[in-house]
């Protein structure tokens, strides 16, 4: 250690080291570092005290205030929650109708449909609503087992098809494998191709062999026209739309041994609301029906 | 304080500039452009524009809350960022194109750090008077009247600090909102930390840092000496005219002595503190302080002007030499056409073009269409057969109340449109009422009937127009997918 001394050169003092002769200029860090760095010291100490911090092997140091990203995050979460539950509250009070008909509300139910509809039904009816021929319906055409109105949608959605609850949409269609010839399956299929109004066939159909047996076996359901029923799920033989293909075989195969779907009852598992944005969202995916202008022309 | 001990004197280089005001041609071009600059920065964040609707009335204002930048007539959304590199490449060549022709104009006249630190530099001297008396008054120190003139010029600087932060806010949420929220704490924490923000960056920077910003923090001094070249015009001392400096008196007396008379005056101007008699250096910016300073000496002297001007080096050179003029290395005479000023020229009025013609042509509506690939198509009951696509409009404002649909590419189709909760039956015509500045998700489905039915992919158009004039706004093309046919 030398004595503290100005070097005559740079005018600055030097640190009063010095190694074989060589001194040190002292070049200080600014005060505004230095206020900077205490300053941050000062911070880290108070964020140490207030604020999880020092790791303990599997946990930190709990902190004075308590504070945990997970605590705030629950927070936040049951925010979200209750205003959720506000926005419930409103849409359970309301009519299906009203709710289409508002413009706020719709769009919220739109958007809670289209999520509720990601997480418990597109699984099966595919996510554009699609449905698959063979297994489940398409909900984006016009044809409708149940009927296609806002209320009939919800009502397919809460208590669900051939489930085991009491209120479940229900109905059997026989298997006349156990009953009929092939041959008078066969001569079915025909009848029911038939009806379509598009079929070459169309004008001769209460000529067909077939005939007699759909009128005593299947008009009570599907009725003369094979038009359907809502009320009895009994599908419209007469359009373009086939939920078991519409090939010639596939119908011999429905009539023979029919499959039929079975849906949840959603009721039990979501809230009103919920149920509710679903019908609203299903309905404006395309296929929905409207008024009953609309339902009465398709019967 | 023991950890300290930094004394000015003791960084070589960090001097204090006490800055001597001046008047002269240039003062007052720095001036005008100083006052033009405060009058439109202050004054167009109040500018009302009429916009129909609930949409904001600030003439110019970039909604982040919107997404949407308001320019006057012009509304800009997200999708026309495209612009804003139009604007920034604009700005580059601008800087660039100038700067071939006269140096750092920019950084001398029209940088906010140089027009800010002007006026700082303005209520400085109003409140501690013009350099001798700042300096005589910082070695007197602390004294009570020393004190007071300190605390009202901080104060005044704070205060426009805080009107240029409200303001400069005030252009992203709202100029009213911004004033009227801030003051009252009732705006939200983002608007009033930002307002603070820019508040403390305007007073440390102009009011404190002031020419270290230039000296030490820009980037553009860094390149630009990188852009001059022999023609372009820079703040230049002619030292062939001014050398060797010398009292007057010595040269009235016949003396060998130049025109520069060594009064210091263009040093104790400089905002940067540069002595341009050592030539060309990263501290000028260009401002021309020292050559009014030195045209009013010249004047009193009665010798020419000019002994610091606008000059470019080869004008200077050929003046020092009395040659002919500067030669390239291979004897020719130089070229005085500058290949870099035509060229940013030219890419100067390129990208000024296509930003006006981007934003001429572009069209008061945007269309995106994205069609539902699950499944790619529905057959209806009649046999019928449905696409959905999922389109998204955005209307920039041009005054549209609805918007009619129709499809070219594929035979009777019928468009019905459908979303958020509405019901078909509302919604079963191709018109969909559009109120102005608003952009709108739909689900739309087209529907062809069963014998007008493509086999696969078929191309279409989705054409939007104008429900009442019939104008068409815009389309998008897709593609209509039908079921292959069976052999
Ligand atoms: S050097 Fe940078 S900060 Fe200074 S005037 Fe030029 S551009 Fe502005
Ligand atoms: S040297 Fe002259 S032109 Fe350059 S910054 Fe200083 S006063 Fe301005």
């Amino acid at each position: 250690m030398g004595k503290i001394e100005k070097d005559p050169i740079t005018g600055q003092y030097t640190t009063g080291h010095q190694w074989n002769g060589i001194r040190e200029l002292r070049t200080p860090v600014p005060t505004w570092w230095m206020l900077v760095w205490i300053a941050s010291i000062a911070f880290a100490v108070v964020y140490a005290v207030l604020l999880p911090s020092i790791p303990l092997g599997n946990k930190t140091t709990a902190g004075a205030t308590g504070f945990t990203a997970r605590l705030s995050l629950e927070a936040q979460l049951a925010e979200v929650r209750a205003e959720r539950e506000a926005e419930g509250a409103v849409l359970a009070d309301l009519e299906l109708a009203e709710i289409a008909a508002h413009p706020e509300l719709s769009v919220l139910a739109f958007n809670g449909g289209r999520s509720a509809f990601a997480v418990n039904c597109i699984q099966c009816h595919g996510a554009g609503g699609g449905g698959q021929v063979g297994q489940f319906p398409s909900l984006i055409d016009d044809d409708w087992l149940w009927g296609g109105q806002l209320e009939e949608i919800w009502y397919s959605i809460n208590h669900g098809i051939r489930n085991e609850t009491l209120d479940a949409r229900f109905n059997l269609m026989p298997a006349y494998g156990d009953w009929m010839s092939d041959e008078e399956i066969a001569d079915l299929a025909d009848v029911v191709l038939a009806l379509n109004p598009a079929s070459p066939d169309h004008g001769g159909v209460s000529q067909m062999p077939g005939w007699e047996n759909y009128d005593l076996n299947c008009t009570a359901c599907h009725g003369a026209a094979g038009l359907g029923n809502h009320d009895l799920g009994a599908p419209n033989l007469s359009d373009a739309v086939w939920l078991y293909g519409g090939a010639r075989d596939e119908i011999i195969a429905q009539i023979a041994y029919p499959r039929m779907g079975v849906m949840p009852a959603f009721g039990e598992r979501l809230d009103e609301a919920t149920i509710k944005m679903l019908a609203i969202y299903v309905h404006s995916l395309g296929g929905g029906e409207g008024g009953d202008e609309e339902t009465a022309s398709a019967q | 304080m023991s950890v300290v001990g930094y004394q000015a004197d003791e960084f070589p280089g960090v001097k204090k500039v006490f800055q001597k005001s001046v008047s002269g041609r240039f003062r007052t071009i720095k001036s005008a452009v100083l006052l033009a600059m405060f009058i439109g920065f202050y004054g167009l964040a109040w500018l009302p524009w009429d916009r129909a609707g609930a949409t904001p009335n600030q003439a110019f204002l970039m909604s982040f809350s919107e997404g949407k930048f308001y320019a006057g007539p012009l509304t800009f959304w997200p999708q026309d960022l495209f612009l804003l590199t139009l604007v920034l490449l604009f700005s580059s060549f601008a800087l660039f194109f100038t700067n071939t022709i006269v140096g750092r104009v920019w950084c001398g006249f029209s940088c906010p750090q140089t027009l800010w630190t002007d006026a700082f530099q303005m209520v400085e001297r109003l409140f501690e008077g013009d350099r001798n008396e700042q300096i005589k008054r910082a070695k007197e120190g602390n004294t009570p009247d020393n004190i007071a003139r300190k605390i009202a010029k901080h104060f005044v600087w704070f205060l426009i600090a805080y009107v240029t932060g409200l303001t400069l806010i005030g252009y992203f949420a709202g100029t009213a909102h911004t004033f009227i929220g801030v003051t009252t704490l009732s705006a939200s924490t983002t608007v009033c930390v930002m307002v603070l923000v820019f508040t403390a960056l305007t007073y440390l920077l102009a009011g404190h840092a002031r020419e270290k910003v230039c000296l030490y923090m820009c980037p553009w001094p860094r390149f630009q000496s990188a852009m001059l070249d022999p023609d372009t015009k820079i703040v230049t001392y002619h030292a062939w005219r001014g050398e060797p400096r010398g009292k007057a008196k010595k040269k009235a007396a016949g003396g060998e002595v130049g025109d520069c008379v060594d009064c210091s005056l263009c040093v104790n101007v400089c905002p940067t503190g540069v002595d341009i008699r050592n030539g060309l250096q990263l501290g000028c910016i260009g401002c021309g302080l020292c050559a009014d300073a030195c045209d009013s000496i010249m004047t009193k002297l009665q010798r020419p002007t000019g002994l610091i001007n606008f000059a470019s080096l080869a004008q200077t050179h050929d003046e020092a030499h009395l040659t002919a003029p500067l030669q390239n290395a291979g004897g020719k005479q130089r070229k005085t056409t500058k290949v870099r000023f035509y060229g940013y020229g030219v890419m100067l009025s390129l990208v000024a073009a296509a930003m006006v013609f981007t934003i001429v042509t572009r069209t008061g509506f945007d269309v995106a269409v994205t069609p539902e690939r699950n499944p790619p198509f529905v057959t209806l009951s009649d046999g019928s057969i449905r696409n959905i696509y999922n389109i998204r409009l955005s209307d920039r404002g041009d005054d549209v109340p609805s918007v009619l649909f129709t499809v070219e590419g594929v035979n009777n189709p019928i468009i019905t449109i459908s979303h958020a909760g509405s019901t078909l039956a509302e919604a079963e015509t191709p018109t969909i009422d559009f109120t102005s500045f608003t952009a709108a998700a739909l689900r739309v489905l087209i529907t062809v009937p069963a014998q007008d039915r493509p086999s696969g992919q078929e191309p279409i158009m989705i054409r939007l127009s104008n429900a009442q004039t019939g104008e068409v706004m815009t389309e998008a093309s897709t593609y209509f997918w039908g079921p292959e046919n069976r052999p």
